[in-house]
C-alpha cells in the first residue's frame, strides 16, 4: 500500500467514525438511550487511537507526502477529533442520567438526519438477512455505517454478517432513501 | 417569500434546535466537499453561514431562558443548552475546515480520491435564468429531473433558508446546496443550466 492510501484510508476511517460519533451523540440524548452513548464513547476511544497514528505516519513520512499535505491533513484531523469530544461530553450527560427536557423528544421526530439507527426487532424486515443482501442500491444512497450485533458495534461490517434480533443498525443515506429500502425488503418478503 | 420570513422568524425552540443540528451537519458537508474539490465558493459559503449559527443559537437561548420558571425545568434545560453548544461547536469546525482551502493549502489528490470514495455527495448549484428548473417547486424539480436529490439549503437574497419543504419554488439566481449521488448531481447541474 502506498503512502497516500494509507493516510488517505486513516483519514477516511476517522471522518466516517467521527460522524457516527456525532449521530449516535445527537441520538442518545434525544432518545435517552445508554446504549447509543456508550457507542459514542468506543468511536472517540478509536478516533483517538487513529489520529495518533495518522499524526505518527505524517511526521515519519513528510518528506514523501509534502509538508503542505501534511500540514493540511495534521488541520483536518485535529477538526475530526474535536467533533468526537464534542460528541463524548454529549454522551456523558446521557450516561450521567440527566433529564432531558421535553422539547427534546419531539426535536429527534422531524430532524432531516442523515444518520438513522434502525432496530432489528421480532417482526423486522431486516431480521435474518445478510448485510450483502439487503436491497441497497446506488440510486438510493443508503449505506451502512456500522452494525451493533450481539452487543458488539462493529463498523463497516462486513458483508457476512447475518442480523439478528436486538441488533442496532447504523444508515446512512435521506430519509426518503430509507423508507425506499424498507418498502423494497417487504416487497421481497412477499415475494418468498 | 413567507418561507423566508419563517426562516429567519422560527416557531419555537424545537424547530430551531432542528435547524441548527441540521445547519451544522450541512456546513460540515461543505467544509469536507471544498477540501475535496479544492472549491474555495464552496468553502466561502461555510463561513458565510456563520450569521445564521449563531441567531439560531441566540434564538434558543432567549426561548429557554423565557421558559425556565424552577429549579426542575432548569435542570431539564441543561441538555438542551448542551446540544445547542456542540452543534455549533460543529459549525466552528466546519468552518475551521473551509479556512484550510481558503489558506491555499492544498492536499495530494492521491489523499483526497481514496477519502471521499463513497459515491455521495454534496454540491453547490445555481439556478440560472432560463434553467428547466427555475419556476418549479423542488417536488416538481425531482420529477422532471428524474434523479433523487435532497435540498438542504437555499440562498436566496443572501438569506439562508435551511430544509426547505417540498413545495418550496425555485427562483433564478437561487443557491442549493443539494446532497445526493455523484450521478444525481451532476444530472442535476444540466437542467439548472441556463438556455
Amino acid at each position: 500500500m502506498s503512502i497516500y492510501q494509507e493516510v488517505s484510508e486513516k483519514l477516511r476511517e476517522i471522518k466516517d467514525k467521527s460522524e457516527i460519533a456525532l449521530y449516535l451523540a445527537y441520538s442518545s440524548i434525544l432518545y435517552e438511550s445508554k446504549s447509543l452513548a456508550k457507542g459514542v464513547l468506543k468511536f472517540e476511544e478509536e478516533i483517538d487511537k487513529l489520529r495518533v497514528e495518522l499524526q505518527r505516519l505524517l511526521i515519519e513520512e513528510a518528506e514523501k507526502i509534502g509538508a503542505e499535505t501534511a500540514m493540511a491533513v495534521m488541520l483536518l484531523v485535529e477538526s475530526m477529533e474535536r467533533i468526537s469530544d464534542f460528541a463524548k461530553d454529549l454522551a456523558f450527560t446521557v450516561l450521567r442520567g440527566e433529564e432531558t427536557h421535553p422539547v427534546l423528544e419531539l426535536a429527534g421526530e422531524e430532524t432531516n438526519e442523515q444518520v438513522l439507527i434502525v432496530k432489528v426487532d421480532e417482526d423486522s424486515v431486516f431480521l435474518g438477512k445478510r448485510i450483502g443482501d439487503l436491497s441497497f442500491d446506488d440510486r438510493i444512497g443508503v449505506r451502512v455505517l456500522a452494525v451493533r450485533h450481539r452487543d458488539v458495534w462493529i463498523y463497516d461490517p462486513n458483508e457476512d454478517v447475518q442480523l439478528e434480533k436486538g441488533d442496532l443498525l447504523l444508515l446512512s443515506g435521506y430519509r426518503e432513501g430509507i423508507e425506499i429500502l424498507e418498502e423494497a425488503e417487504e416487497e421481497a418478503e412477499d415475494i418468498e | 417569500m413567507k418561507q423566508l420570513e419563517e426562516a429567519v422568524q422560527p416557531r419555537g425552540v424545537k424547530d430551531s434546535l432542528k435547524d441548527l443540528i441540521n445547519l451544522s451537519s450541512l456546513m460540515l458537508d461543505l467544509a469536507y466537499a471544498s477540501i475535496m474539490y479544492d472549491d474555495e465558493e464552496v468553502a466561502k459559503q461555510v463561513l458565510d453561514l456563520e450569521q445564521s449559527v449563531n441567531d439560531l443559537k441566540k434564538a434558543i437561548i432567549i426561548h429557554m431562558s423565557l421558559a425556565v420558571r424552577s429549579l426542575a425545568s432548569a435542570e431539564k434545560a441543561i441538555s438542551v443548552f448542551k446540544i445547542t453548544d456542540v452543534a455549533t461547536m460543529v459549525a466552528y469546525e466546519a468552518i475551521e475546515i473551509a479556512k484550510i482551502v481558503l489558506e491555499k493549502m492544498r492536499i495530494h489528490h492521491k489523499i483526497k480520491e481514496g477519502f471521499m470514495k463513497a459515491d455521495e455527495s454534496v454540491s453547490v448549484i445555481q439556478i440560472m435564468k432560463g434553467s428547466r428548473l427555475e419556476g418549479l417547486t423542488i417536488e416538481n424539480a425531482l420529477i422532471a429531473s428524474g434523479v433523487g436529490f435532497d435540498v438542504i439549503g437555499v440562498k436566496r437574497n443572501n438569506r439562508w433558508v435551511i430544509n426547505p419543504s417540498s413545495k418550496f419554488e425555485l427562483k433564478s439566481g437561487d443557491i442549493l446546496v443539494v446532497r445526493g449521488t455523484t450521478d444525481a448531481l451532476a444530472c442535476l447541474k444540466t437542467y439548472a443550466g441556463g438556455i
